[in-house]
């Protein structure tokens, strides 16, 4: 399953304009130490991960909210991922949580979003949360501004107004997942963008697409002028009345499509959306699933002389 | 003071199964009539010396007593008694185990008895018992005559009529917590040769039971019969006047026999004791003289008359109000000449508003009191006229329009009838009446008449099918929302009568109605007993017993048995007239899944669509064959490669992509550059308005640009307005124009006008423009509007109609009606809804794979993560192959962990898979082989 929880985003395309995402921000109270037990704040991380059994899930489950705290995310969904793998009835909706959680940290909505649902389906009370309560809604609603910004963009794109285009599109986490997708399809939005940083506008009609007349600077009376026939204006002789790139027609039914399949959502008709993603598979929402999503080997379960291996 | 407490003072035990001899405290040595009266004297005493007169435990153990005391005191079931003690005594000496005391049983030798030892009455002579009951009217003089009629004629002995007697609530009717009939309790294995036995505090226990149930009068009627106290002096009443009869027959026994009124071939239904089916198909005779003379005088005189005069005004009353009241009684040609009549004479004589109006007014009056018999009757008729002459092609205009307002008042909801077809209309009419019928039933007790007028007009304007259809969309809805059928007696006759229109053996539409009624759970359980026992009693379904009578407190599983039992009923009476037997459905059914399953996987999305299509067609199949109707799900399989291929075909079609646009583009837009720069303004507007004469329908990009432009941006400001109104006006269709318009938006921008002409132009709805959404939707509509005018959204059209098959196919398995055309995910949900509602009332101890408030929430979630409408679909297709799960391992716990393993390789191959089209696939095979798994439960013979 191709998600992009671990694999790198569409981020180089974007990566000028986007601020790295890469840092972590800096963990939020510097207390690890002493939040953690005085006999084992003492002993460093890799000891401690040494003692991890997997008799002991709890103890993986414990390590890994430490971990996070000492902003050792990766280390944490390891040991979040395992804890669930080991005991899932005890320890699956909890870990889902907690990676949920790591994930906003790192900004990633989606993700976040299919972690927070999985801990909702894996809920055994009979209250369980509804979708507005998971930020379901929250997500819909950023996807879907996600999608009118981009497409926003591509209209400005298409009437030649680079300067309109850059400003449209905001770079988040939404965004570039959207860029990803568009570039699946039609090749990168990168390209746009850096086709818009160098084509603000035309130079010379300023996108009015009409010019007064450069031969009698609009003052011909009819019949004078051989060049606008004495009309005084004439379509714009640089950009020939059309501003900015030049789509072929099958490039823009493509383009089209694609927006209107990203920004109907569950209304958009089947063809559309198949044109959007290529009919890839839709997520599974089920805790057997975590170590896929995170490419985490789960046979490795201990943690010896700097490494993860089998028991 | 409880029952159990009471029975351990003054009995000496708690058991409720007790003989008569250990009830009185006797032995056969010690049971003469004195005995048995002195027991009786001092046990009654003792209860009152206990408990107060008024409590329920002690009343009902003095019944008992009583009850026992008849038994004793009747000599002939005293010595059947008595030979009932010393068999129980023998097979306890020889080891067996034995029932605590023994049990009551008259008549031991009187009467045949099949090997297994059950009573084996000639099953006409026991209807026939029981039709004496009903027609009789209770237990009484006329009741006692017939009862001793039908013994004669069946050969009964006097014996064998008063074992029957006492034995008949046993025969006829379902205990309903202790099993009389069905397998013997083991203890009475091998003892009493296997028979059922009956016993004084069993039948008691049943009556009240029944009592508690208060079921509706049949039922009623049963615990009547159980009732030992009243059923044992009767008993030997008959048993009596047998005897006293000697061989020759009664002259009151012959009489009631000769009596060829006697409804004692078959009974009447229970619940239906007043009325009979002549009532409801009457007999339809030729216009009588008279009417058929006011006609003609009626025909004459508006063919003479030039204007409307009082005269022919009263003739056409007269005409009109016989008609309405009486259209039913006369047959065909009558009715012809009545409609062709009045049509006629509307046509010479409403030339003008006033006459128009009373004429039609007449045809069609006001009616305070519609629900009244002779009222529907009216409104059918009327509402048949009013349509056909809604189809009347040269009315005169003063009619036509009378007619239309009154048309529109009858037609105002619902889909109306097709016009000009009398017989449609008026059922259209009746269909609508059904509801507040319905409602008068549980107010109104002479609601009942007015039902039977309806079902008169029913099979007067409907072939069998129709009525049928109409009469069992009447039984559901009273079913489901009239009131209990055991405190409502006209309930229960409406509900008879409407079923004499139903042909429960050789339609399907009644077959799965009925087998709908067993799976929804807003039916209850009470109301099913009452249906059964009709069921059972009349012997519509040739097959069904009183085992199948539904018990009061019947669960989910026990609905669902009793539900496959009916189907089968029905398979088994198809194969004997010839038909293809449900079992051979299910097997076809499963060879076919078998072959599906082991397909390999296609590649392409569009290949894969097409494979599972095939899949959920014969998942829909299974719910028909579970339904009962394998005839409708070989039909549906039939069907399978040309709807296939129908929906390939139907990619073919391309919308129309807009004319391109025409040459010399931006020549307008110099000029109005040039207009604009003169600051003539009457110029600028000009030119705008002008555009679509000389460019109609589209622009070239440069036009549309700058139109778009002025539109959005255009100064002075009312010119904006004017490029508006062109551009919704003349170039809605022109995707230039309104991809322009759509990209030159700029957020945080909007006014009125500029939403209002979106909304023109897209016929979409848009938020309040000062919304934040207003932006993103409005675009959006624009944008969409425009990639449709291109023929851009149908670059993969096969997909879209290949879904829309989906959703169809889905929709088939519904056994309900649905709007016409569903939206695939919409389709899947409501599929989900229906596993739901079967599972429901089901209780499982360890439900799979989640509660059913969990696995209805999963979906919800999983619905709202996979918001695209491919993913939504899946997750109601998920959510339905859970629920269905959820059913199956309710109905059979024995088969849960396959399911559960089924669900687990299904989630591990769904994640495995690249492709959203693969997962569907993986998804309805998965369903598939639920429907495997529930078919081979049934398969195993529905019980255990
Ligand atoms: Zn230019
Ligand atoms: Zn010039």
């Amino acid at each position: 399953m191709q998600r992009a929880l671990i694999t790198t985003l569409c981020a180089m395309l974007l990566l000028a304009a986007t601020p790295s995402l890469a840092q972590e921000p800096p963990p939020a109270a510097a207390a690890p130490a002493e939040s953690s037990p005085a006999d084992q704040g003492a002993l460093s991380m890799d000891a401690r991960l040494e003692q991890l059994s997997p008799s002991d899930p709890e103890a993986y489950f414990l390590l890994g909210e430490e971990a996070i705290d000492e902003a050792q995310l990766d280390l944490a969904v390891r040991l979040f991922v395992l804890a669930a793998r080991f005991d899932g009835d005890r320890f699956g909706r909890s870990a889902c949580l907690a990676l949920a959680e790591i994930e906003k940290r790192r900004g990633r909505s989606m993700e976040e979003r299919d972690l927070r649902s999985l801990a909702a389906l894996l809920s055994d009370s009979e209250t369980v949360e509804s979708p507005e309560a998971l930020g379901l809604k929250e997500a819909e609603r950023e996807f879907r501004r996600a999608a009118s910004l981009l497409s926003s963009m591509l209209g400005f794109y298409r009437q030649g107004d680079g300067q309109k285009a850059l400003a449209a599109l905001e770079l988040n986490d939404a965004t570039q997942r959207l860029a990803k997708e568009f570039g699946r399809s039609f090749g990168s939005i990168g390209q746009i963008m850096s086709f818009c940083r160098n084509y603000p506008r035309c130079p010379t009609c300023r996108n009015e697409r009409i010019i007064k007349c450069p031969s009698c600077h609009g003052g011909a009376s009819p019949g004078q002028c051989a060049l606008c026939g004495g009309q005084q204006f004439i379509i714009c002789n640089i950009c020939g009345g059309e501003p900015g790139e030049r789509i072929a027609p099958t490039d823009l039914d493509s383009m089209l499509l694609f927006e209107v399949a990203l920004q109907s959502g569950e209304q958009a008709s089947w063809s559309a959306r198949m044109a959007v993603d290529q009919a890839r598979a839709r997520p599974v929402l089920d805790l057997s699933m975590l170590p896929r999503w995170y490419e985490i080997n789960t046979t490795l379960t201990v943690y010896r002389d700097g490494q993860w291996t089998m028991p | 003071m409880t029952p159990e407490a009471l029975r351990l003072e003054i009995l000496g035990t708690t058991s409720g199964r007790i003989g008569p001899f250990a009830l009185l405290g006797l032995t056969p040595d010690r049971c003469e009539p004195h005995h048995v009266r002195t027991a009786v004297d001092s046990l009654l005493a003792r209860i009152d010396a206990r408990a107060g007169s008024d409590d329920a435990a002690a009343d009902a153990l003095r019944r008992e007593i009583r009850a026992a005391a008849s038994l004793l005191l009747n000599a002939e079931a005293r010595r059947a008694l008595i030979d009932d003690y010393h068999k129980v005594r023998q097979s306890v000496a020889a080891g067996s185990p034995a029932p605590a005391a023994p049990a009551a049983r008259a008549g031991s030798n009187g009467s045949a008895r099949t090997a297994s030892g059950a009573p084996n009455y000639p099953p006409a002579f026991l209807r026939d018992l029981l039709a004496a009951w009903v027609s009789a009217g209770g237990w009484n003089g006329k009741a006692r005559h017939r009862i001793i009629a039908a013994g004669a004629q069946h050969g009964v002995s006097g014996e064998a009529l008063l074992d029957a007697i006492l034995t008949m609530p046993v025969t006829l009717a379902t205990p309903r917590d202790t099993p009389l009939v069905g397998p013997p309790p083991a203890a009475f294995a091998g003892g009493l040769d296997g028979a059922p036995a009956l016993n004084v505090s069993d039948v008691l226990s049943y009556r009240d039971a029944h009592e508690a149930a208060k079921r509706n009068l049949f039922v009623a009627m049963m615990a009547f019969l159980a009732c030992a106290a009243i059923v044992v002096p009767f008993a030997v009443w008959v048993f009596f006047q047998i005897n006293v009869a000697g061989p020759k027959p009664d002259p009151a026994v012959t009489a009631a026999l000769n009596t060829p009124t006697a409804p004692i071939k078959r009974p009447a239904a229970p619940t239906l004791p007043t009325i009979e089916n002549e009532n409801i198909n009457l007999p339809v005779s030729p216009l009588s003289q008279t009417f058929a003379g006011v006609l003609e005088q009626l025909d004459r005189d508006s063919a003479a008359a030039s204007t409307l005069d009082q005269t022919t005004l009263n003739l056409f009353a007269s005409a009109a109000t016989q008609g309405r009241k009486q259209w039913m009684v006369f047959d065909g040609a009558g009715r012809e000449r009545l409609r062709d009549v009045l049509v006629s004479a509307i046509y010479r004589l409403g030339r003008d508003q006033a006459s128009a109006a009373s004429l039609v007014s007449l045809l069609d009056p006001e009616q305070p009191r519609w629900m009244a018999p002779d009222g529907l009757t009216g409104r059918a008729w009327s509402v048949g006229m009013l349509a056909v002459l809604m189809r009347e092609p040269d009315l005169p205009a003063p009619v036509r329009s009378v007619v239309e307002q009154h048309w529109r008042r009858h037609v105002s909801t619902g889909a109306p009838p097709r016009s000009g077809d009398f017989d449609a209309a008026a059922r259209f009419a009746l269909r609508e009446m059904i509801t507040p019928l319905v409602g008068a039933v549980t107010i109104e007790s002479g609601a009942v008449e007015s039902w039977i007028a309806w079902l008169q007009c029913v099979t007067t304007v409907s072939d069998k099918d129709q009525a049928e259809g109409l009469a069992l969309e009447s039984a559901r809805q009273l079913l489901v929302e009239g009131p209990d059928l055991s405190t409502s007696d006209s309930a229960g006759r409406v509900l008879a009568a409407l079923f004499s229109a139903v042909r429960w053996n050789d339609s399907t539409a009644a077959r799965s109605a009925l087998l709908a009624w067993w799976d929804e759970p807003r039916i209850s359980a009470d109301d099913l007993a009452v249906v059964s026992s009709w069921i059972v009693s009349t012997g519509a379904i040739p097959g069904l017993d009183d085992s199948f009578i539904v018990p009061t407190d019947a669960g989910a599983e026990q609905r669902a048995e009793l539900r496959q039992r009916l189907a089968e009923a029905w398979a088994a009476a198809g194969q004997a007239a010839g038909a293809a037997p449900a079992r051979t459905g299910i097997d076809d059914w499963i060879f076919r899944a078998d072959r599906l399953l082991t397909e390999p996987v296609r590649v392409t999305p569009e290949e894969l669509l097409v494979q599972t299509i095939n899949v959920a067609f014969h998942n829909s199949a299974a719910a028909l064959v579970w339904a009962g109707r394998p005839e409708d799900a070989a039909l549906l399989l039939s069907g399978v490669e040309s709807r296939l291929a129908d929906a390939r075909l139907a990619t073919e079609v391309d919308p129309g992509r807009a004319q391109a646009p025409i040459g010399g583009d931006g020549e307008w837009a110099v000029q109005y550059f040039r207009a604009a720069k003169n600051n003539d303004r009457e110029g600028m507007k000009q030119l705008i308005e002008r555009l679509p004469s000389d460019i109609a329908g589209e622009l070239g990009p440069i036009n549309a640009a700058v139109l778009a432009d002025i539109a959005l941006n255009g100064q002075p400001r009312d010119m904006r307005d004017v490029a508006l109104d062109t551009i919704a006006g003349s170039y809605a269709s022109g995707p230039n124009v309104l991809l322009a318009l759509a990209d030159k938006m700029i957020p945080d921008r909007s006014d009125g006008e500029l939403s209002a002409a979106i909304e023109r132009i897209t016929t979409e709805d848009l938020p309040d423009p000062r919304d934040e959404q207003w932006y993103r939707v409005a675009r959006l509509a624009l944008l969409r509007r425009a990639a449709y005018l291109r023929g851009a959204l149908n670059a993969n059209a096969v997909i879209d109609s290949l879904g829309d098959l989906l959703a169809a196919v889905y929709a088939d398995r519904l056994l309900r009606t649905t709007p016409s055309s569903l939206d695939p995910a919409e389709a899947a949900k409501l599929s989900f809804e229906q596993w739901v509602e079967v599972a429901r009332p089901m209780q499982p101890i360890a439900p799979l794979p989640a509660t059913l408030h969990q696995i209805t929430h999963r979906a919800a979630i999983r619905a709202a993560v996979l918001d695209d409408p491919i993913g939504r679909f899946h997750a109601w297709q998920m959510a339905t192959l859970e629920a269905a799960c959820y059913v199956t391992s309710s109905e059979r716990p024995a088969a849960r962990q396959e399911l559960a393993d089924l669900l687990d390789s299904t989630t591990q191959r769904l994640a495995a898979s690249r492709n959203a089209m693969e997962q569907l696939l993986i998804a309805e095979r998965a369903l598939t082989k639920v429907w495997e798994v529930r078919f081979g439960q049934a398969a195993r013979g529905g019980g255990f």
